[in-house]
């Protein structure tokens, strides 16, 4: 070990937003009791990007490590919860499915369900593959529970996730952080200091005349990415060659109708539309490509497709889809939109932000900043953004819309060859190609796969050993089973309200289904 | 859009060798195929001496392989010379003359998000064994099954076999599902084939055999697949001896594993006897052999290496024929297993097996790869003066998966892990231990606990063990106690 090898004693994250903050809350509680000062600097003049409102069930994860109360939390936040991402118009227009956080059915002699139900659909059955999903049952009566303890019901083993106000969610993370010893600087940077040999940072100047002073530095920047790229030039690699859109517009609006405990995702002409249903309002987005519409256009689409009253105007983003080619460079860490952006389809941006922390806790550094730290981490966190680009990917591939140049774009794009051979193995036989380490399992790639109406041609030869009468009796009862258990879920107002979820600051103005 | 296949043709499939390999394959598909599938399967060699390659040892996999191919461990423990394995204690190895016990090891505690050996690392201790449950029973040579109480230490151990691979594929016979399935004892005369692949097979008894698909377990020759255009993979020739010593008493539930200078010589104590496996480099033969000892059973010779590819045309190689892997790890049998668990999962639905065929090449690739990376572990140090065994196994080109993993750990203890990887986090952690690597800094999170209060957790956990481990029978007894339980049940 090098002599000067030390321990961190300062970290400095700059940037305010829902990625600043969580990351200071994180570092703050992981890293108690040990001599490190925490300092974020952030401007109250530079407006944060609420990247995307809805969340993956791992966002539990990161509030339980903190020893968040779910109640608090969801009241502070307008929260709601979440049990998947319904898709409007993927398939073809007027289609509809949705992407649970669970399984659908339990294995039958240790196949999956759904290569049962191929077999289903053969002998004439006409069930959906949905209707073996409490998840999806559950979320189409707009109905919510925890799930229960244990694996024997079809009331356990499912996930959930919430959808939120973002900014609010970072404040409250910012007082969970102040109250746990994180300073905050207020100012912008004026201007950053390296080292002439190392290259590393060392301080940054606030335009306020204020200085900040660091061994480690995490980059919250946002997409203009301070210091990994306008101070260490890190460069970016451009995936808009995948994934082409590359602007958004946002809106929130007042909400008609039922709660629903789920992300809507509509597709458009030429990009997607969201809908996040949180308890006081609904927040919604045009996500675009400015190569096929113009921003007027996509502004009045937008519009258009509210299903209330608009409560703020439209706010523009720009965005280049991509990674940074180093998300750790020296001494600086870029976690959020500095790291790198993904539309967020699915959910993914704040569970990137999640990872990004994850893995540097696992790698903290010393001041000697082994270079292998760093190449670890990029490496993990590389792996993590292309598994995830992949799956955003597959959705716009797997369709049968032909409409709009968008679209067209898609049907004569060559696939990343992992895509490719997974969609083979899907379409020949029902085969999921799996991995170990990534965001989206096995019954994720299934939800889209077949909600976009791509079925297979056969299916694993194993289940015509399983005789054909048990098939019929048994998937009939859990269809039953499923229903029933829908059924008798509270509903998701009702549930949020019995949680002492509710938000002070607005009535929950969405209706009782 | 899609159509559904109405009816799944009946698709003839040929499986051809024998041995651990063949019997295992051809058990494994009688027991899974549905009706739709012809199975055929053609004996040429009962016991093939390379078998000896297998090795003597399986990983805690095996339970559920053997379940789901009709072989329980009932049947395991009494219609063969099979007894319970905890692991291998590696001898006089590397450079050094290192010796750990490898054992078998559920996951290791995580404290407070931390794993567990960066509290050793910040301790200042060097040693993980006096922490690890199997490790202790196997050195006490004492055995039970892991208990379902999660209090009790010895639960987070876990166990494979202990076996002979002639007797062990004896069980695998017994699996067949004899309905299911049409066997032939013949030798081949004459492989059909084309540009497509393999067409039929010409018989010493004079029948011809024609198949949609053929399965080749014929050993490290691999028969089928080389007529396809397959060369021999290995690099380096290994020699290996075999012997089986009677004795009443049943040893410890570990294998040993002792490193020589023209390669090793592993004791795999087994109910009724010991086996005895002697594997050394080729030009090391005579002095091998003589350490050995004049009492061989088996003797054969085979070069470690893998195929490109496993599955060409109409024909997938199985076990050996696809890859010879040196029995110093559970890694041939789990391969194996690995190799046959694919094949089902990708059984063609059709002629047309393209996308069969690719993902079964690409992961058979992926898990040789990894496991090999296991192997090579083993190796990154060697005696101070390498002889010709020593010297070969390290001179194979630097792997950059395998630096990864070697650098993380050194550096801060961290594991670098791949997807699916055969063997686990633990398997890697004691290896490092064993090999002596130890990492140079720990976690900073591991600082976070008092060390009193981590030193009191340390002593604890050893305490336990040990108590746990020494109110345990001898493998033995615990054998003979198991086995008369099983046969009054029955009868």
């Amino acid at each position: 070990m090098p002599q000067s090898s030390k321990n961190i004693e300062a970290i400095c994250i700059l940037g305010g937003g829902t990625a600043g903050w969580m990351t200071a809350a994180a570092l703050a509680h992981k890293l108690r009791g040990l001599p490190i000062r925490i300092e974020l600097v952030e401007s109250d003049e530079i407006g944060t990007i609420g990247v995307g409102e809805a969340t993956l069930p791992l966002i539990r994860k990161f509030n339980e490590a903190l020893n968040i109360d779910e109640a608090t939390f969801m009241k502070e936040t307008d929260a709601t919860f979440k049990l998947g991402i319904e898709f409007c118009d993927w398939g073809r227009p007027g289609d509809r499915y949705i992407h649970p956080f669970g399984d659908y059915g339990q294995p039958i002699d240790e196949i999956p369900f759904y290569q049962a139900w191929l077999r289903l659909r053969q002998l004439g059955e006409t069930a959906r593959l949905d209707d073996y999903s409490y998840s999806i049952m559950a979320a189409e009566l707009g109905r919510f529970q925890r799930p229960k303890a244990g694996h024997d019901s079809v009331e356990s083993g499912f996930g959930y996730a919430y959808q939120f106000d973002s900014s609010r969610y970072a404040q409250f993370l910012r007082r969970y952080a102040e109250a746990n010893g994180v300073i905050r600087t207020e100012g912008k940077v004026a201007s950053t200091t390296c080292d002439p040999e190392s290259g590393f940072v060392r301080s940054l100047t606030l335009d306020n005349g204020k200085s900040a002073t660091a061994e480690l530095f995490v980059d919250c920047s946002g997409f203009r990415g301070v210091l990994i790229e306008q101070a260490l030039k890190t460069g970016y690699d451009d995936w808009s060659h995948w994934l082409p859109c590359d602007r958004a517009i946002a809106v929130p609006c007042e909400a008609k109708g039922a709660l629903t405990p789920l992300t809507r995702a509509t597709a458009r002409q030429s990009g997607w539309q969201w809908r996040i249903p949180l308890q006081h309002r609904v927040g919604n987005g045009h996500v675009y490509c400015s190569r096929f519409i113009s921003d007027d256009e996509a502004a009045t689409q937008l519009l258009e497709n509210l299903e209330g009253p608009a409560l703020a105007s439209p706010r523009q983003l720009y965005f280049t889809t991509g990674r940074r080619r180093k998300f750790w460079n020296r001494n600086v860490v870029a976690i959020g939109l500095a790291a790198g952006f993904l539309e967020p389809l699915e959910s993914t941006s704040i569970h990137l932000i999640q990872e990004g922390i994850t893995e540097l806790l696992q790698l903290f550094p010393d001041t000697s900043f082994h270079s292998s730290d760093a190449d670890e981490y990029n490496d993990r966190m590389g792996l993590a953004f292309e598994r995830v680009r992949d799956f955003i990917l597959l959705h716009y591939v797997a369709n049968q819309r032909d409409a709009g140049e968008l679209w067209l774009h898609f049907q004569n794009l060559v696939l990343p060859d992992s895509l490719d051979e997974k969609i083979t193995a899907w379409m020949t036989r029902g085969h999921i190609i799996k991995y170990e380490f990534g965001t989206f399992l096995p019954p994720s790639w299934l939800a889209v796969l077949l909600g976009q109406n791509l079925v297979p041609r056969g299916y694993d030869p194993r289940v015509l050993n399983i005789p054909e009468n048990r098939l019929l009796v048994e998937s009939r009862r859990l269809r039953e089973t499923v229903l029933a258990a829908a059924r008798r879920t509270p509903d998701h107002v009702a549930f949020i309200r019995q949680a002492g979820g509710t938000s002070d600051r607005a009535p929950l103005t969405a209706g009782v289904s | 859009m899609s159509t559904y296949l109405h009816e799944m043709p009946v698709i003839h499939i040929a499986v051809c060798g024998g041995g651990l390999a063949g019997y295992m394959t051809a058990a494994a598909l009688s027991r899974h195929l549905p009706a739709t599938y012809r199975i055929t399967f053609i004996v040429t060699d009962e016991t093939p001496s390379t078998d000896i390659f297998y090795g003597s040892v399986t990983a805690p996999s095996a339970y559920d392989f053997n379940l789901s191919v009709g072989v329980s461990e009932p049947a395991l423990v009494l219609e063969s010379n099979s007894a319970f394995s905890l692991g291998t204690h590696y001898q006089a190895w590397g450079e050094d003359g290192r010796s750990w016990v490898q054992g078998f090891q559920l996951p290791l505690p995580i404290l407070n998000g931390v794993q567990f050996h960066q509290y050793l690392t910040r301790q200042g201790i060097d040693t993980l064994e006096p922490y690890l449950v199997s490790a202790a029973a196997a050195k006490r040579g004492v055995f039970a099954h892991p208990p379902e109480q999660a209090a009790n230490p010895l639960s987070r151990s876990e166990y494979g076999y202990q076996l002979d691979a002639s007797a062990y594929s004896r069980l695998f016979a017994l699996g067949i599902a004899p309905s299911r399935i049409c066997i032939i004892r013949a030798g081949i005369t004459e492989i059909q084939a084309s540009t497509e692949g393999i067409g039929a097979l010409h018989l010493s008894d004079g029948q011809r055999v024609s198949a949609d698909m053929f399965i080749d377990c014929t050993g490290p020759e691999g028969l089928l697949l080389g007529r396809l255009g397959a060369r021999p993979a290995g690099r380096r020739g290994l020699g290996a001896a075999m012997s089986l010593t009677p004795g009443e008493t049943l040893g410890p539930a570990v294998r040993t594993l002792t490193g020589r200078p023209f390669g090793w010589q592993s004791i795999t104590p087994l109910q009724g006897a010991t086996a005895k496996l002697t594997v050394f480099s080729e030009e090391d033969e005579c002095l091998a052999l003589t350490a050995h000892g004049d009492d061989v059973d088996a003797r054969a010779n085979a070069a470690p290496g893998r195929q490109a590819q496993a599955w060409i045309g109409n024909c997938v190689a199985i076990g050996q024929a696809a890859a010879v892997v040196e029995p110093l790890t559970p890694a041939p049998i789990m391969l194996l297993q690995g190799d046959i668990e694919r094949l089902i999962s990708l059984i063609p639905l059709s002629r047309d097996m393209a996308m069969e065929r690719r993902e079964f090449n690409r992961r058979f690739a992926d898990d040789h790869e990894y496991a090999e990376l296991f192997q090579r572990a083993l190796f990154a140090t060697a005696p101070v003066a390498p002889s010709g065994y020593w010297k070969a196994a390290q001179g194979a080109a630097e792997d950059t998966k395998l630096v990864r993993k070697l650098t993380q750990f050194l550096s801060r203890g961290s594991l670098v892990s791949y997807d699916l990887e055969p063997f686990t986090p633990e398997d890697w952690t004691i290896l490092h231990y064993g090999m002596g690597r130890r990492p140079r800094r720990s976690d900073r999170l591991a600082d976070q606990a008092p060390e009193a209060q981590v030193k009191q957790y340390l002593s604890d956990l050893q305490r336990d063990i040990v108590a746990s481990t020494g109110g345990l029978p001898s493998h033995h007894s615990y054998m003979s106690g198991l086995k008369r339980f099983l046969l009054q049940k029955s009868s």
